[in-house]
């Protein structure tokens, strides 16, 4: 049986995602019914382009209630850039709620002099719950690769697992319980993305 | 901090299962096989990668999934596809191979599919080339199909058609300086830097860390790409690929480095 299993509503980098688990050699499946949806190990909600566009996808493949499901039953799940903002309550981008998993909001970056988006390429994040399983081996000198133009802000700070500045800090991961999200591109960022997929595996 | 560090990527070029490195878009030398020069980047960690069939649309072939595939299997950083890309299908089915841009260079010019494109699959992942030549008379002009088809279009008037449309990123290139190793044409990169509010990756005469180093300084360009300095060794030209060390990278930024788009 799969170690993670991968979301595919439709839109999504799964292509880059089971590459990078095919590299460390653990066994990652693509599920799209919901049915070995709910038998899955870990859980993983891929997303990228427009956020109405990914949960229109999601709640047109049938999948919206089976994702639900699986949140609440204490199995590690992940989204990934617009997966861990569909985690949030909603986004300035759209109109579409989103799933509400944990209470964050994602906002569009502030119009600041000098601040061009998307944010785009190579940064820096600092774990705020250095001892989540999600943060082993990345505490120091680990960088992500970044592209987008929203930013979740938890309303609590509790939910905050990561953060990153860009203009202002913004959270770069989140966390509510078995549920969490990055807000960077894991599957594209060397051997530093290969450890927290590794983490993610093992959690 | 307000902005990024620029980055710094590897242009490659091939035809088939060939490695090419080309001067002025002419003279193609052998080097090897493209996949494991992408394996070899990967283990370099580069910051990104970018991979052009500079073939494919002029000899009217589909872009080859096979070895795009074996591409995204060996990159675990962001990588960029190039090559005969004319329809919102082809896109579609590059990106779920694990590819995160498409650059889309000759099927570019009437806007039509940037927008399509981009309304799909968000402007992040559509990159427009720009491929540049100077006339005699010293005059910036945009050339399609692998710089055999001259537009006549000024390189700003069709930068900020392809902003307007959707495109996500502009990779503007000099022909005339490809593989010269003489430093990138800066009055080009900052003409069009500054007239859109995308980033800009500018290609085409890098031959030493230094020559990046003035391109980040003029502060027209989000990331400094190039083919020759980083596949070739020396006088004699010998295959060889490298990629600037951390610290190395850390050191193209300077005080004087302009801000970065």
């Amino acid at each position: 049986m799969a170690e993670v299993s991968i979301v595919d509503y439709g839109i999504g980098n799964t292509g880059s995602i089971c590459n990078m688990f095919r590299k460390l050699r653990i066994e990652a499946e693509v599920v799209s019914n919901p049915k070995s949806l709910s038998n899955a190990r870990r859980l993983m909600l891929p997303g990228i382009g427009a956020f109405d566009a990914c949960m229109h996808a999601l709640h047109t493949s049938g999948l919206r209630a089976s994702v639900l499901d699986f949140a609440g039953t204490q199995r590690p799940m992940l989204g990934i850039c617009v997966g861990m903002q569909m985690l949030t309550l909603h986004s300035e981008e759209g109109n579409a709620p989103g799933l509400g998993l944990i209470r964050a909001h994602t906002r569009r970056f502030p119009d600041a002099d000098g601040l061009r988006i998307p944010h785009m390429g190579w940064n820096t994040v600092k774990w705020e719950v250095p001892d989540h399983p999600l943060a082993a081996g990345l505490l120091s000198d680990s960088r992500f690769y970044f592209v987008h133009s929203f930013r979740v802000i938890c309303e609590s700070s509790a939910n905050s697992l990561a953060t990153c500045t860009y203009g202002e800090d913004f959270s770069a991961a989140i966390v509510h319980g078995n549920v969490a999200g990055v807000q960077f591109h894991p599957e594209k960022s060397h051997r530093f993305g290969l450890q927290l997929l590794s983490n993610f595996a093992k959690s | 901090m307000n902005s990024l560090r620029p980055r710094v990527i590897p242009c490659l070029q091939f035809v088939g299962g060939e490695l090419l490195k080309t001067r002025r878009f002419k003279h193609p030398l052998y080097l090897g096989d493209p996949v494991n020069a992408v394996k070899l980047f990967n283990d370099l960690e580069c910051d990104e990668l970018i991979v052009v069939d500079i073939r494919a649309t002029l000899e009217g072939r589909e872009p080859d999934y096979d070895l795009i595939g074996e591409f995204a299997s060996e990159a675990f950083m962001p990588l960029a596809y190039g090559g005969g890309v004319n329809s919102v299908e082809q896109i579609r089915r590059i990106l779920s191979i694990g590819i995160e841009k498409v650059v889309i260079s000759s099927a570019a010019a009437d806007g039509k599919l940037i927008s399509a494109a981009a309304a799909v699959f968000g402007s992040q992942s559509i990159v427009v080339s720009v491929d540049v030549r100077k006339t005699l008379l010293g005059r910036h002009e945009v050339w399609t199909r692998s710089g055999t088809h001259n537009t006549g279009i000024e390189p700003r008037a069709y930068a900020l058609q392809m902003e307007s449309s959707g495109a996500g990123e502009l990779f503007v290139q000099s022909i005339d300086l490809e593989g010269a190793r003489s430093g990138y044409d800066l009055p080009l990169m900052n003409d069009i830097g500054a007239s859109v509010n995308i980033p800009v990756i500018g290609c085409g005469g890098a031959g030493s860390l230094d020559d990046i180093r003035q391109l980040f300084r003029s502060g027209s360009v989000a990331a400094a790409a190039a083919g020759t300095m980083f596949v070739l060794h020396g006088k004699h030209k010998a295959p060889l690929i490298s990629y600037p060390r951390p610290n190395e990278i850390a050191s193209l930024v300077d005080a004087r480095t302009g801000p970065i788009p």
